[in-house]
Protein backbone atom coordinates (compact mmCIF):
# COMPACT_ATOMS: atom_id res chain seq x y z
CA UNK A 1 0.00 0.00 0.00
CA UNK A 2 0.91 3.57 -0.92
CA UNK A 3 1.40 5.91 2.05
CA UNK A 4 -1.21 7.88 0.65
CA UNK A 5 -3.69 5.43 0.46
CA UNK A 6 -2.93 4.34 3.86
CA UNK A 7 -3.82 7.98 5.13
CA UNK A 8 -7.09 7.97 3.02
CA UNK A 9 -8.31 4.37 4.31
CA UNK A 10 -7.71 5.74 7.67
CA UNK A 11 -8.99 8.98 7.45
CA UNK A 12 -12.06 8.26 5.27
CA UNK A 13 -12.61 5.00 3.49
CA UNK A 14 -12.15 3.23 6.08
CA UNK A 15 -12.47 5.30 9.03
CA UNK A 16 -12.26 2.58 12.14
CA UNK A 17 -15.71 4.29 13.50
CA UNK A 18 -17.67 5.11 10.82
CA UNK A 19 -16.91 2.57 8.43
CA UNK A 20 -15.55 -0.21 10.60
CA UNK A 21 -17.76 0.48 13.47
CA UNK A 22 -14.35 -0.34 15.98
CA UNK A 23 -14.24 1.04 19.17
CA UNK A 24 -17.55 2.11 20.29
CA UNK A 25 -17.85 1.92 23.55
CA UNK A 26 -15.31 4.41 24.43
CA UNK A 27 -16.47 6.34 21.44
CA UNK A 28 -20.09 6.89 22.67
CA UNK A 29 -19.54 7.03 26.06
CA UNK A 30 -16.92 9.78 26.39
CA UNK A 31 -18.25 11.70 23.53
CA UNK A 32 -20.38 13.93 25.49
CA UNK A 33 -18.47 16.89 25.45
CA UNK A 34 -15.76 17.93 22.93
CA UNK A 35 -13.01 17.94 25.65
CA UNK A 36 -13.29 14.73 26.64
CA UNK A 37 -13.60 13.56 23.32
CA UNK A 38 -10.39 15.46 22.18
CA UNK A 39 -8.57 13.69 24.79
CA UNK A 40 -9.32 10.37 24.33
CA UNK A 41 -8.80 10.74 20.94
CA UNK A 42 -5.64 12.05 21.43
CA UNK A 43 -4.83 9.29 24.06
CA UNK A 44 -6.15 6.52 21.21
CA UNK A 45 -3.64 8.10 18.69
CA UNK A 46 -0.94 7.80 20.86
CA UNK A 47 -1.64 3.90 22.01
CA UNK A 48 -2.26 3.23 17.87
CA UNK A 49 1.08 4.93 17.05
CA UNK A 50 3.16 3.12 20.04
CA UNK A 51 1.57 -0.40 19.61
CA UNK A 52 1.87 -0.69 15.81
CA UNK A 53 5.60 0.76 15.88
CA UNK A 54 6.35 -1.40 18.60
CA UNK A 55 4.48 -4.69 16.69
CA UNK A 56 6.46 -3.66 13.31
CA UNK A 57 9.55 -4.15 15.07
CA UNK A 58 9.01 -7.13 16.63
CA UNK A 59 7.54 -8.77 14.01
CA UNK A 60 10.45 -11.35 13.38
CA UNK A 61 11.09 -11.81 16.62
CA UNK A 62 7.14 -13.19 17.28
CA UNK A 63 5.96 -16.31 16.40
CA UNK A 64 2.40 -17.43 15.50
CA UNK A 65 1.68 -18.91 18.95
CA UNK A 66 2.74 -15.95 21.16
CA UNK A 67 1.64 -13.22 18.51
CA UNK A 68 -1.70 -12.53 19.91
CA UNK A 69 -0.86 -12.50 23.87
CA UNK A 70 2.47 -10.48 23.05
CA UNK A 71 0.27 -8.11 21.02
CA UNK A 72 -2.28 -7.41 24.24
CA UNK A 73 0.57 -6.82 26.12
CA UNK A 74 1.94 -4.81 24.12
CA UNK A 75 -1.34 -2.39 23.98
CA UNK A 76 -1.80 -3.13 27.63
CA UNK A 77 1.33 -1.59 28.60
CA UNK A 78 0.90 1.61 26.50
CA UNK A 79 -2.78 1.96 27.38
CA UNK A 80 -1.28 1.96 31.08
CA UNK A 81 1.21 4.34 29.69
CA UNK A 82 -1.24 6.55 28.54
CA UNK A 83 -3.27 6.68 31.40
CA UNK A 84 -0.64 8.00 33.80
CA UNK A 85 0.02 10.48 31.42
CA UNK A 86 -3.65 11.74 31.81
CA UNK A 87 -3.14 11.70 35.67
CA UNK A 88 0.18 13.41 35.31
CA UNK A 89 -1.10 16.05 33.23
CA UNK A 90 -4.98 16.63 34.34
CA UNK A 91 -6.15 14.67 36.86
CA UNK A 92 -9.64 16.37 37.16
CA UNK A 93 -10.27 15.05 34.00
CA UNK A 94 -8.62 11.47 34.70
CA UNK A 95 -11.34 11.41 37.36
CA UNK A 96 -14.07 12.50 33.98
CA UNK A 97 -13.20 9.66 31.27
CA UNK A 98 -10.65 7.88 33.57
CA UNK A 99 -12.66 4.28 33.10
CA UNK A 100 -12.74 4.53 29.69
CA UNK A 101 -9.06 5.53 29.04
CA UNK A 102 -8.40 1.87 30.71
CA UNK A 103 -10.55 0.80 27.94
CA UNK A 104 -8.55 1.89 24.93
CA UNK A 105 -7.21 -1.62 25.71
CA UNK A 106 -10.66 -2.94 24.53
CA UNK A 107 -10.88 -1.06 21.26
CA UNK A 108 -10.86 -3.50 18.73
CA UNK A 109 -9.20 -1.14 16.32
CA UNK A 110 -5.77 -1.31 17.98
CA UNK A 111 -5.69 -5.42 18.05
CA UNK A 112 -7.16 -5.25 14.51
CA UNK A 113 -4.50 -2.61 12.66
CA UNK A 114 -1.63 -4.35 14.95
CA UNK A 115 -3.07 -8.28 13.61
CA UNK A 116 -4.28 -6.87 10.17
CA UNK A 117 -1.14 -4.71 9.16
CA UNK A 118 1.37 -3.75 11.37
CA UNK A 119 2.83 -7.29 12.03
CA UNK A 120 3.39 -7.54 8.13
CA UNK A 121 4.55 -4.00 7.45
CA UNK A 122 7.86 -1.97 7.74
CA UNK A 123 8.15 0.75 10.79
CA UNK A 124 7.71 3.37 8.75
CA UNK A 125 4.47 2.15 7.05
CA UNK A 126 3.18 0.73 10.19
CA UNK A 127 3.71 4.07 12.30
CA UNK A 128 1.62 5.73 9.62
CA UNK A 129 -1.60 3.49 9.55
CA UNK A 130 -1.57 3.63 13.39
CA UNK A 131 -1.10 7.33 13.60
CA UNK A 132 -4.39 7.44 9.93
CA UNK A 133 -6.73 5.47 11.77
CA UNK A 134 -6.02 7.07 14.97
CA UNK A 135 -6.37 10.63 12.94
CA UNK A 136 -9.72 8.85 11.53
CA UNK A 137 -10.85 7.96 15.24
CA UNK A 138 -10.06 11.57 16.53
CA UNK A 139 -12.44 13.40 13.95
CA UNK A 140 -15.22 10.88 14.20
CA UNK A 141 -15.23 11.48 18.19
CA UNK A 142 -14.67 14.87 17.61
CA UNK A 143 -18.01 15.42 15.63
CA UNK A 144 -20.24 13.54 17.61
CA UNK A 145 -19.07 14.53 21.11
CA UNK A 146 -18.87 18.49 18.69
CA UNK A 147 -22.44 17.65 17.61
CA UNK A 148 -23.51 15.64 21.54
CA UNK A 149 -22.58 19.00 23.34
CA UNK A 150 -23.73 21.85 21.31
CA UNK A 151 -27.23 19.86 21.23
CA UNK A 152 -27.23 18.52 24.70
CA UNK A 153 -25.71 21.18 26.44
CA UNK A 154 -25.92 24.14 24.64
CA UNK A 155 -21.94 24.62 24.54
CA UNK A 156 -18.83 24.16 22.97
CA UNK A 157 -15.57 23.84 24.74
CA UNK A 158 -16.43 23.61 28.10
CA UNK A 159 -14.48 23.00 30.46
CA UNK A 160 -10.76 23.38 28.17
CA UNK A 161 -9.04 24.57 31.13
CA UNK A 162 -8.84 20.84 32.17
CA UNK A 163 -6.79 20.61 29.52
CA UNK A 164 -5.54 24.16 28.01
CA UNK A 165 -4.85 25.69 31.70
CA UNK A 166 -6.73 28.68 33.51
CA UNK A 167 -6.93 31.07 30.47
CA UNK A 168 -9.04 27.95 28.15
CA UNK A 169 -11.63 28.53 30.66
CA UNK A 170 -12.78 31.36 28.73
CA UNK A 171 -13.09 29.58 25.27
CA UNK A 172 -16.59 28.20 25.96
CA UNK A 173 -19.08 28.98 23.87
CA UNK A 174 -22.58 29.08 24.92
CA UNK A 175 -25.28 28.10 22.03
CA UNK A 176 -28.76 29.61 22.13
CA UNK A 177 -30.49 26.82 22.15
CA UNK A 178 -31.16 25.23 25.44
CA UNK A 179 -29.84 21.60 26.07
CA UNK A 180 -32.22 18.44 24.81
CA UNK A 181 -31.47 16.03 27.23
CA UNK A 182 -31.83 12.89 24.44
CA UNK A 183 -28.63 14.02 22.71
CA UNK A 184 -26.08 13.48 26.30
CA UNK A 185 -27.90 10.32 27.21
CA UNK A 186 -26.43 7.12 25.83
CA UNK A 187 -29.58 6.76 23.29
CA UNK A 188 -28.79 9.68 22.03
CA UNK A 189 -24.89 8.69 21.39
CA UNK A 190 -26.51 5.78 19.19
CA UNK A 191 -28.74 8.02 17.46
CA UNK A 192 -26.55 10.85 16.13
CA UNK A 193 -23.74 8.00 15.16
CA UNK A 194 -25.96 6.56 13.24
CA UNK A 195 -26.98 10.02 11.75
CA UNK A 196 -23.26 10.43 11.03
CA UNK A 197 -22.60 7.32 9.59
CA UNK A 198 -25.96 8.38 7.44
CA UNK A 199 -23.74 11.33 6.30
CA UNK A 200 -20.84 9.76 5.48
CA UNK A 201 -22.38 7.39 3.10
CA UNK A 202 -24.71 9.81 2.07
CA UNK A 203 -21.34 12.15 1.41
CA UNK A 204 -19.93 8.66 -0.42
CA UNK A 205 -22.97 8.23 -2.92
CA UNK A 206 -22.75 11.53 -4.63
CA UNK A 207 -19.33 11.49 -4.77
CA UNK A 208 -19.92 8.05 -6.74
CA UNK A 209 -22.26 9.68 -8.17
CA UNK A 210 -20.36 11.79 -9.51
CA UNK A 211 -18.07 9.69 -10.47
CA UNK A 212 -20.17 7.98 -12.81
CA UNK A 213 -21.62 11.43 -14.82
CA UNK A 214 -18.42 12.32 -15.86
CA UNK A 215 -17.09 8.92 -16.86
CA UNK A 216 -20.19 8.77 -19.07
CA UNK A 217 -19.58 12.36 -20.32
CA UNK A 218 -15.87 11.62 -21.30
CA UNK A 219 -17.16 8.16 -22.58
CA UNK A 220 -16.98 8.27 -26.60
CA UNK A 221 -19.97 7.66 -28.34
CA UNK B 1 16.29 -20.02 19.02
CA UNK B 2 14.07 -18.55 21.97
CA UNK B 3 11.33 -20.86 22.97
CA UNK B 4 7.64 -19.53 22.93
CA UNK B 5 7.55 -19.30 26.92
CA UNK B 6 10.77 -17.91 27.58
CA UNK B 7 9.86 -15.42 24.35
CA UNK B 8 6.94 -14.00 26.45
CA UNK B 9 8.63 -14.11 29.69
CA UNK B 10 11.09 -11.40 28.15
CA UNK B 11 7.90 -9.34 27.01
CA UNK B 12 6.22 -9.35 29.97
CA UNK B 13 9.82 -7.86 31.84
CA UNK B 14 10.15 -5.46 29.33
CA UNK B 15 6.63 -4.24 29.39
CA UNK B 16 7.00 -4.30 33.56
CA UNK B 17 9.85 -2.32 33.47
CA UNK B 18 8.60 0.01 31.28
CA UNK B 19 5.28 0.76 33.53
CA UNK B 20 7.22 0.78 36.38
CA UNK B 21 9.26 3.31 34.97
CA UNK B 22 6.62 5.50 33.95
CA UNK B 23 4.79 4.67 37.10
CA UNK B 24 8.27 6.21 39.08
CA UNK B 25 8.54 9.42 36.89
CA UNK B 26 4.86 10.17 36.92
CA UNK B 27 3.58 9.10 40.24
CA UNK B 28 4.76 11.64 42.84
CA UNK B 29 3.35 13.87 40.74
CA UNK B 30 0.16 12.16 40.13
CA UNK B 31 -0.08 11.77 43.82
CA UNK B 32 0.17 15.42 44.34
CA UNK B 33 -2.19 16.50 41.49
CA UNK B 34 -5.08 13.75 43.37
CA UNK B 35 -4.40 15.96 47.06
CA UNK B 36 -4.25 19.32 45.18
CA UNK B 37 -7.58 18.49 43.46
CA UNK B 38 -9.16 16.92 46.62
CA UNK B 39 -8.34 19.73 48.77
CA UNK B 40 -9.25 22.26 45.86
CA UNK B 41 -12.77 20.68 46.21
CA UNK B 42 -13.02 20.42 50.14
CA UNK B 43 -12.13 24.45 50.31
CA UNK B 44 -14.71 25.33 47.75
CA UNK B 45 -17.13 22.93 49.96
CA UNK B 46 -16.32 25.62 53.41
CA UNK B 47 -15.86 28.44 50.84
CA UNK B 48 -13.99 30.60 53.68
CA UNK B 49 -10.13 30.65 52.86
CA UNK B 50 -9.39 31.34 56.95
CA UNK B 51 -10.27 28.03 57.82
CA UNK B 52 -7.33 25.22 57.52
CA UNK B 53 -8.30 21.43 56.72
CA UNK B 54 -6.70 18.96 59.10
CA UNK B 55 -7.07 15.55 58.26
CA UNK B 56 -7.76 13.27 61.31
CA UNK B 57 -6.72 9.74 62.16
CA UNK B 58 -10.02 8.11 61.09
CA UNK B 59 -9.17 9.60 57.94
CA UNK B 60 -5.99 8.41 57.06
CA UNK B 61 -6.61 4.78 58.73
CA UNK B 62 -10.23 4.57 56.49
CA UNK B 63 -8.40 6.71 53.76
CA UNK B 64 -6.06 3.99 53.18
CA UNK B 65 -8.87 1.18 52.70
CA UNK B 66 -11.40 3.29 51.29
CA UNK B 67 -10.33 6.32 49.12
CA UNK B 68 -12.58 9.37 49.98
CA UNK B 69 -14.40 7.71 52.89
CA UNK B 70 -11.90 10.90 55.13
CA UNK B 71 -12.52 13.19 57.89
CA UNK B 72 -11.27 16.24 58.73
CA UNK B 73 -11.14 18.91 61.50
CA UNK B 74 -11.60 22.22 60.37
CA UNK B 75 -9.53 25.38 62.32
CA UNK B 76 -9.78 28.81 62.48
CA UNK B 77 -6.94 30.84 63.46
CA UNK B 78 -6.34 27.64 65.62
CA UNK B 79 -9.13 26.60 67.46
CA UNK B 80 -11.77 23.87 66.46
CA UNK B 81 -14.54 25.59 64.31
CA UNK B 82 -16.28 22.24 62.69
CA UNK B 83 -16.03 18.71 60.61
CA UNK B 84 -15.39 17.98 57.78
CA UNK B 85 -16.63 14.33 56.70
CA UNK B 86 -17.63 12.17 53.62
CA UNK B 87 -21.25 10.91 53.82
CA UNK B 88 -22.74 7.87 52.16
CA UNK B 89 -26.26 6.32 51.77
CA UNK B 90 -27.35 3.79 49.41
CA UNK B 91 -30.75 5.04 48.91
CA UNK B 92 -29.95 6.91 45.81
CA UNK B 93 -32.35 6.52 42.84
CA UNK B 94 -29.46 4.44 41.00
CA UNK B 95 -27.57 3.37 44.34
CA UNK B 96 -24.65 4.62 46.58
CA UNK B 97 -24.40 8.73 46.82
CA UNK B 98 -21.63 10.51 48.43
CA UNK B 99 -21.12 14.12 49.63
CA UNK B 100 -19.14 15.89 51.76
CA UNK B 101 -20.92 17.28 54.98
CA UNK B 102 -19.25 20.43 56.72
CA UNK B 103 -20.75 21.41 59.70
CA UNK B 104 -20.00 23.68 62.78
CA UNK B 105 -19.38 22.51 66.62
CA UNK B 106 -23.00 23.87 66.87
CA UNK B 107 -24.52 21.55 64.37
CA UNK B 108 -24.76 23.84 61.66
CA UNK B 109 -24.26 23.32 57.82
CA UNK B 110 -20.85 25.20 56.54
CA UNK B 111 -20.89 23.56 53.21
CA UNK B 112 -22.45 19.88 51.28
CA UNK B 113 -20.91 19.31 48.24
CA UNK B 114 -21.97 15.77 46.02
CA UNK B 115 -18.82 14.11 44.86
CA UNK B 116 -20.41 10.46 43.60
CA UNK B 117 -23.81 9.60 42.62
CA UNK B 118 -25.19 8.03 39.43
CA UNK B 119 -28.51 9.12 39.08
CA UNK B 120 -30.81 10.40 36.34
CA UNK B 121 -29.08 13.15 33.94
CA UNK B 122 -31.76 15.60 34.08
CA UNK B 123 -34.00 14.34 36.89
CA UNK B 124 -31.63 13.11 39.51
CA UNK B 125 -28.62 15.17 38.94
CA UNK B 126 -29.67 18.72 40.01
CA UNK B 127 -27.75 17.24 43.23
CA UNK B 128 -24.23 18.43 41.23
CA UNK B 129 -23.44 21.81 41.83
CA UNK B 130 -22.20 22.24 38.15
CA UNK B 131 -26.23 21.26 37.37
CA UNK B 132 -28.03 23.03 39.99
CA UNK B 133 -27.27 25.26 42.95
CA UNK B 134 -29.59 22.88 45.44
CA UNK B 135 -26.60 21.63 47.80
CA UNK B 136 -26.28 25.19 48.60
CA UNK B 137 -29.67 26.10 49.56
CA UNK B 138 -28.16 23.82 52.98
CA UNK B 139 -25.90 26.38 54.04
CA UNK B 140 -26.57 27.61 56.94
CA UNK B 141 -29.37 25.31 58.25
CA UNK B 142 -29.26 23.06 61.34
CA UNK B 143 -31.67 20.46 63.14
CA UNK B 144 -32.84 23.01 65.12
CA UNK B 145 -33.44 25.65 62.42
CA UNK B 146 -34.85 22.88 59.96
CA UNK B 147 -37.13 20.20 59.45
CA UNK B 148 -35.07 17.60 56.91
CA UNK B 149 -37.14 16.87 54.40
CA UNK B 150 -38.56 17.79 51.20
CA UNK B 151 -41.20 20.70 50.63
CA UNK B 152 -43.68 17.58 49.65
CA UNK B 153 -43.20 16.02 53.19
CA UNK B 154 -43.70 19.30 54.93
CA UNK B 155 -39.65 19.51 54.99
CA UNK B 156 -37.76 22.53 54.29
CA UNK B 157 -35.78 22.07 51.23
CA UNK B 158 -36.69 21.61 47.33
CA UNK B 159 -37.20 18.78 45.97
CA UNK B 160 -36.95 18.35 42.06
CA UNK B 161 -39.38 17.91 39.66
CA UNK B 162 -39.93 14.56 38.88
CA UNK B 163 -37.42 13.15 41.71
CA UNK B 164 -37.65 12.92 44.99
CA UNK B 165 -36.40 10.16 45.65
CA UNK B 166 -32.74 11.15 45.42
CA UNK B 167 -32.78 14.62 47.10
CA UNK B 168 -34.54 12.54 50.13
CA UNK B 169 -31.97 10.21 49.99
CA UNK B 170 -29.30 13.21 50.41
CA UNK B 171 -31.27 14.91 52.85
CA UNK B 172 -32.48 11.91 55.21
CA UNK B 173 -28.40 10.72 55.39
CA UNK B 174 -27.66 14.18 56.19
CA UNK B 175 -29.91 14.06 59.40
CA UNK B 176 -28.86 11.12 60.75
CA UNK B 177 -25.58 12.19 60.22
CA UNK B 178 -25.89 15.67 62.13
CA UNK B 179 -28.18 13.16 65.14
CA UNK B 180 -25.30 11.00 65.18
CA UNK B 181 -22.82 14.13 65.45
CA UNK B 182 -25.22 15.52 68.34
CA UNK B 183 -25.44 12.41 70.28
CA UNK B 184 -21.53 12.00 70.28
CA UNK B 185 -21.20 15.64 71.48
CA UNK B 186 -19.80 18.05 69.22
CA UNK B 187 -15.85 17.23 69.71
CA UNK B 188 -15.23 14.55 67.37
Amino acid sequence: MTPAAITRDGLWENNPALVQLLGLCPLLAVSNTLINGLVLGCLTIFVLVSANGTISLLQRWLDDATRLPAQILIIATFVTLADLLLQYGSFELHQRIGLFVALIVTNCVILGRAEAFARKQNLGLALLDGFSMGLGFLFAILALSGLREALGHGTLFAHAELIFGVNAASWEINLPNDGILLAILPPGAFLLFGLLIALKNWIDLKIEQRKAIRNTETAPG
Amino acid sequence: MMTTVAKMMVLAVVCGLLLSTGYLLSGDQITQNQQALELQQLTAVIGDPDIVLVPTQIATKSAAKTPGAAHYRLLRHGAIFGQLRSVSTPNGYNGKIRFWLATTLDGEIIGVRVIEHQETPGLGDKLDLDVSDWVLGFNGASLTTHTFDVKKFDGDFDQFSGATITPRAVIVAMAEELKQQQANGSNQ
